[in-house]
């Protein structure tokens, strides 16, 4: 297409953003251009590997747009978006980098490099981030040997690459430069926080197994010139704990992330939110700058994801020919909220929704609608329980209108409390991934949203305000449950003095001998107790998210007399001695139960530590990660026939897919653990799936649903490696059809040839009745599941 | 460890307590019972042993379609199995006593005599299924087959690239060796014995018999002797521990394929003979009535 010398709107990038905001504008017949620097659309998904998935997220959200999208190979997505740009006549102009913007609206002026140049009365800006890659910045970077994205790893070949950067990009481009050439990874930390879990298991992996090497703790310092025998070569200098080291290398390949360019920005005269340079620009709802008549989408305005930018491209378009559009999300959020009182639009529910849930108030308009999109409102009756102790569901309530009641009843105490509307409930099973602590029921009829898990994670882990609110109620109604004889009032000092501490796993929260002044109560993970016997640590106890350790030294004033270690990544509530002594004093009955339950430890550790053998069972079902399983298949090899009885059934009752491999996994002392699901307390398979398919279910079982698409995210996230990519098969030839028959030699096909591959994995029979089919089909009694719980009080009896 | 329960303890020992009683009340009424002719299976308390006894094997030989009802939710295969092994033992009561101890060369005494066979080997059965598995744990320890596989194949590389250091006549004894390392074997070697014969054997040329293992290491530690290379006794002293480890593999390996047969092996006798019986028990009833 040309360039003509006049347009009503300019819209400059043609990436998702810009080719549907193009893309409407051609279907309106509104006079626009598509300016792209590069010759062809999209660089930077054209720029993803060679048939990557790309992900069509977030799924409760509509596409709102003239242009083809939804989740599929890179190729595919790209194909659409060149067939659909072609066929609405979108006016693109490849090759034009604007070097020259300025203006006001009516008449802004653009400026290409190769001199060509067009007036707008409006711009959309929809030039994403990747044009302006974060730089080294250090002395000698200009001397060719640094780059900064690398298209395809398959172009090098035995170099040494020194690649710097702790990010899935750096992450990627390490691994697959790897089998080919000598790498070096550059972590400026001391460990790869920011990864996603796939990516962190793979570069772990590759490092332990020395195919690449890792530098941690280090950032490069200078670049310099390394001629050697005739070949030009670099000396990156790296600043590492141990002082400055060289690395002579072909190639550096520094993946530093990107940031807006500001400075191109800020002389148009758009203003930034902070000085932070990942800041996003200020912009008004309808996507306009502080420039008047200059809009700005996508990933530049602070929303990465392609069908956002995709819709926002649509509605800048309508929102420059004045039309007042709502958002794309507007009926599905009234359909949610339109049964609230007082509502009569979304905003006013928006409003009623904020101004009674706390929490929610620091909250921007667009995360409050994000929020309820991914949440449900649910209307209960007097009476109605909302979910019992014992379940293992794990959303988050807020009490919109209406009394509920928390009712806690156990061994220690028995209480009940009432939450009004604006407090929520429901955190506990939600951070500590453990079963519901009490049971939840309608006091009066009241309205509550219900928010999944991994929205509520999400919101916590980015949110700082909400995270210090969930805390914050987590800890006093932590305190309560603890000590339920200490008054409301009091609630508040004690929790002021208690703090909140994390450990990874098999780090130690205290070891035998120390001098013990904290009690520690467990509020996610699980820990294990253990003690130096004749020179080998021998693990007696197990004690799960709830309860507390630590309390033996503090009562009796004697040093620990043993070492207590996170069987899992554990969170605890860590209260010092004086903290300890005011709950004392506020709560006469506690003293009392905490010596019954010291009484009882003392007895069941003299017990046990009389069987060393049992002991080092302990310590190995830990080791095998036992600690953060809530149901583990255990197998006695005293009693397996290896039949694979179990196997079968399991393939019997699921698609032909066994998903036990029964001979499979570690034994120790007759005791095997067979690859199979543990069921973990917090999924490591949850993470990081697009789709959220994996759920876990109000007994515990965690399944897969239908919805899953085939990623192999789950797979990779597995450390047990429990989960298989498979397509359903035909069922096994009947027993009376062999018979007379013979078998059917097309067993173990795909009962659908074209099907793809799904993620499977065991779901505990949790639609079979009866329970877990590979125990129910065991002969001999040899398999059994079990809670660590179980395994280790029916050790310790 | 009180985790797991047996299925000959299933629900203490459950099963047992009704099978002795069943057995038991079989002995009273036996003992108790006048005929007029000696005890048989045409008295009232022959026929209804016989009723009772036919009906227990029936529903002794549905485990076999009932331990592959993957998805059935009656009772577990371990509750199955407890009570198809103590009321299997007591149906031999039933039907012993049913026989009034007459025996003759005719069908009733063949459908008898199948049905102590099906007995005797599920005792058998009874007993591999207690001693093996522990045992198989002993010899394999962690590993399983696979790993002992390629386990055994990575020492034959190791033991051809050192072979072909050294010289032509080492080399064809381990080519000899790896041509006839036997895992398995036939059918009737590995329900008799674990170690095939010739495993770990090595034949000492082209067209030269098989020589034992040991024959094979004095012939190494003859040219060790001989050596005057200290690289090639080294070597030769290398290749001799690898030929000892791999015999130390295939020797495990073969011991649980040897161990994992005997836990099928007695099955070979308990089913044929079961449906032989399935096949007897209808001919004798049917007599029986033809003939009144």
């Amino acid at each position: 297409m040309t360039l003509e010398s006049h347009y009503r709107i300019a819209i400059i990038g043609a990436g998702p953003g810009g080719l549907s905001a193009g893309a409407h504008a051609a279907e309106l017949g509104i006079s626009h251009v598509l300016l792209e620097a590069s010759p062809e659309i999209s660089k930077t998904i054209r720029q993803y590997q060679k048939g990557k998935h790309v992900m069509d997220e977030p799924a409760s959200i509509p596409l709102r747009s003239a242009l083809p999208f939804s989740s599929g190979t890179r190729e595919s997505v790209l194909d659409g978006w060149e067939t659909a740009t072609r066929a609405q006549s979108t006016n693109l102009v490849p090759d034009a980098v604007v070097t020259g913007l300025e203006g006001r609206q009516g008449e802004f002026h653009i400026t290409l490099g190769d001199g060509r140049s067009c007036v707008a009365e409006h711009v959309v800006l929809a030039i994403g981030v990747q044009g302006n890659l974060r730089k080294l910045g250090i002395e000698g970077e200009d001397l060719g040997f640094a780059q900064y994205q690398l298209d395809d790893p398959d172009e090098y070949f035995d170099e040494n690459i020194v690649v710097i950067g702790a990010g899935d990009a750096a992450i990627e481009n390490a691994l697959a430069l790897a089998p080919h050439n000598n790498v070096v990874i550059v972590n400026r930390r001391d460990e790869f926080a920011r990864a996603k879990q796939g990516n962190l298991n793979d570069i772990l992996r590759a490092i332990d197994s020395d195919e690449l090497e890792c530098v941690y703790s280090a950032s490069p310092v200078r670049i310099a010139r390394h001629d050697e025998g005739g070949r030009a070569r670099a000396a990156l200098t790296l600043d590492t704990p141990t002082g400055e080291t060289d690395f002579v290398c072909d190639r550096i390949i520094a993946r530093l992330g990107a940031t807006p360019p500001r400075q191109f920005l800020e002389a148009i005269g758009i203003a930034f939110q902070t000085e932070d340079a990942n800041a996003a620009p200020v912009l008004s709802s309808i996507y306009e700058s502080s420039v008047p008549g200059l809009f700005i989408i996508g990933a530049l305005a602070g929303y990465p994801l392609i069908k956002q930018c995709m819709n926002q491209g649509y509605e800048v378009i309508e929102y420059i020919e004045g039309r007042d559009i709502a958002p794309v999300d507007e009926d599905i959020l009234w359909a949610k909220l339109r049964h609230l009182d007082g509502a009569r639009c979304v905003d006013d529910a928006l409003d009623l929704v904020c101004g009674t849930v706390p929490f929610l108030a620091g909250l921007t308009r667009l995360q409050v609608r994000e929020f309820l999109l991914d949440s449900d409102v649910v209307k209960i009756d007097t009476g109605e329980v909302v979910f019992r102790q014992g379940d293992y569901t794990n959303s988050l309530y807020c009490v919109l209108d209406g009394r509920i009641g928390v009712e806690v009843g156990n061994l220690d105490h028995d209480g009940s409390n009432e939450l009004g509307a604006g407090s929520f409930f429901g955190e506990m099973s939600l951070l500590s991934g453990r079963r519901r602590s009490a049971t939840v029921v309608g006091r009066t009829d009241a309205v509550l949203i219900e928010t999944p898990r991994r929205t509520m994670t999400r919101l916590i882990n980015s949110d700082e305000t909400v995270r210090r609110v969930i805390d914050e109620a987590f800890l006093v109604r932590a305190i309560r449950q603890f000590a339920p004889g200490v008054e409301e009032t009091s609630l508040l000092e004690v929790a002021g003095r208690a703090a909140l501490e994390r450990f990874d796993v098999n780090v130690c929260l205290f070891e035998e001998g120390d001098e013990g002044d904290t009690l520690y109560l467990i509020r996610s993970g699980s820990v294990t107790v253990s003690r130096v016997l004749g020179g080998r640590e021998i693990t007696f106890a197990y004690v799960p998210a709830g309860h507390y350790v630590g309390e033996m030294s503090l009562l009796s004033g004697a040093p620990r007399s043993s070492t207590v270690r996170a069987a899992a990544r554990t969170e605890v509530i860590r209260f010092d001695r004086d903290a300890f002594t005011l709950l004392l004093d506020r709560d006469p009955g506690l003293r009392q139960r905490i010596e019954a339950t010291y009484r009882q430890r003392v007895g069941e550790e003299v017990g046990l530590l009389e069987n060393a053998r049992l002991g080092e069972q302990l310590t190995f079902l830990v080791n095998q990660g036992v600690g953060e399983a809530t149901d583990v298949l255990l197998i006695d090899e005293s009693l397996c026939i290896r039949c694979d009885q179990c196997e079968r059934a399991c393939a019997g009752t699921h698609g032909n897919n066994s998903r036990l491999n029964r001979e499979a996994g570690p034994s120790f002392d007759l005791l095997h653990v067979p690859t199979s699901c543990r069921h973990c307390e917090h999924p490591h398979c949850m993470k990081e799936c697009p789709p959220d398919a994996i759920h876990r279910a109000p007994n515990g079982e965690v399944f897969i649903d239908d919805t899953c698409i085939g990623c192999g995210n789950c797979e990779q996230n597995c450390p047990y490696g429990v989960i298989q990519m498979a397509v359903p098969q035909k069922p096994p030839t009947s027993l009376w059809r062999s018979l007379l028959f013979g078998r059917d030699e097309r067993d173990n096909t795909p009962s659908d040839p074209h099907a793809a591959k799904k993620a499977v994995k065991c779901d505990m029979c949790k639609d079979i009745e009866g329970g877990a089919a590979c125990v129910r089909a065991c002969p001999t009694g040899a398999a059994i599941r079990l809670s660590p719980e179980e395994f280790f009080t029916a050790t310790t009896v | 460890m009180s985790l797991h329960e047996s299925f000959l303890q299933y629900r203490e020992f459950f099963y047992l307590k009704i099978a002795a009683g069943l057995s038991v009340a079989a002995v009273v009424a036996y003992i108790c019972h006048d005929p007029v002719e000696a005890p048989n299976g045409g008295t009232w308390l022959g026929y209804t042993l016989g009723v009772l006894g036919v009906a227990m094997v029936a529903w002794l030989a549905w485990f076999g379609v009932r331990k592959r009802q993957y998805s059935s939710s009656l009772g577990s295969v371990q509750g199955w199995l407890s009570a198809h092994v103590y009321l299997g033992l007591a149906v031999l009561v039933v039907a012993t006593l049913h026989t009034g101890f007459q025996t003759g060369w005719n069908v009733h005494t063949l459908a008898y005599a199948l049905l102590v066979i099906v007995v005797a080997s599920g005792i058998v059965g009874v007993v591999l299924y207690r001693l093996c598995p522990r045992l198989i744990t002993d010899t394999m320890g962690d590993a399983t087959r696979r790993d002992l596989l390629s386990a055994i194949g990575e020492t034959n590389h190791a033991m051809l690239r050192l072979a072909d250091r050294i010289g032509g006549d080492v080399h064809d004894i381990i080519l000899a060796n790896i041509d006839r390392t036997r895992l398995g074997g036939s059918v009737f070697e590995r329900f008799v014995r674990f170690q095939p014969r010739s495993a770990g054997g090595i034949k000492s040329g082209a067209g030269v018999p098989t020589v034992s293992r040991e024959d094979a290491n004095r012939y190494l530690y003859d040219a060790m002797t001989v050596s005057t290379d200290a690289q090639r006794t080294q070597d030769l002293r290398a290749l001799a521990s690898l030929i000892g480890h791999k015999d130390q593999l295939v020797t495990r390996l073969n011991r649980e394929l040897w161990l994992r047969a005997l836990l099928e092996a007695w099955l070979f006798v308990h089913v044929p003979a079961t449906v032989a019986l399935l096949v007897a028990l209808p001919a004798h009833v049917l007599a029986v009535f033809l003939y009144w």
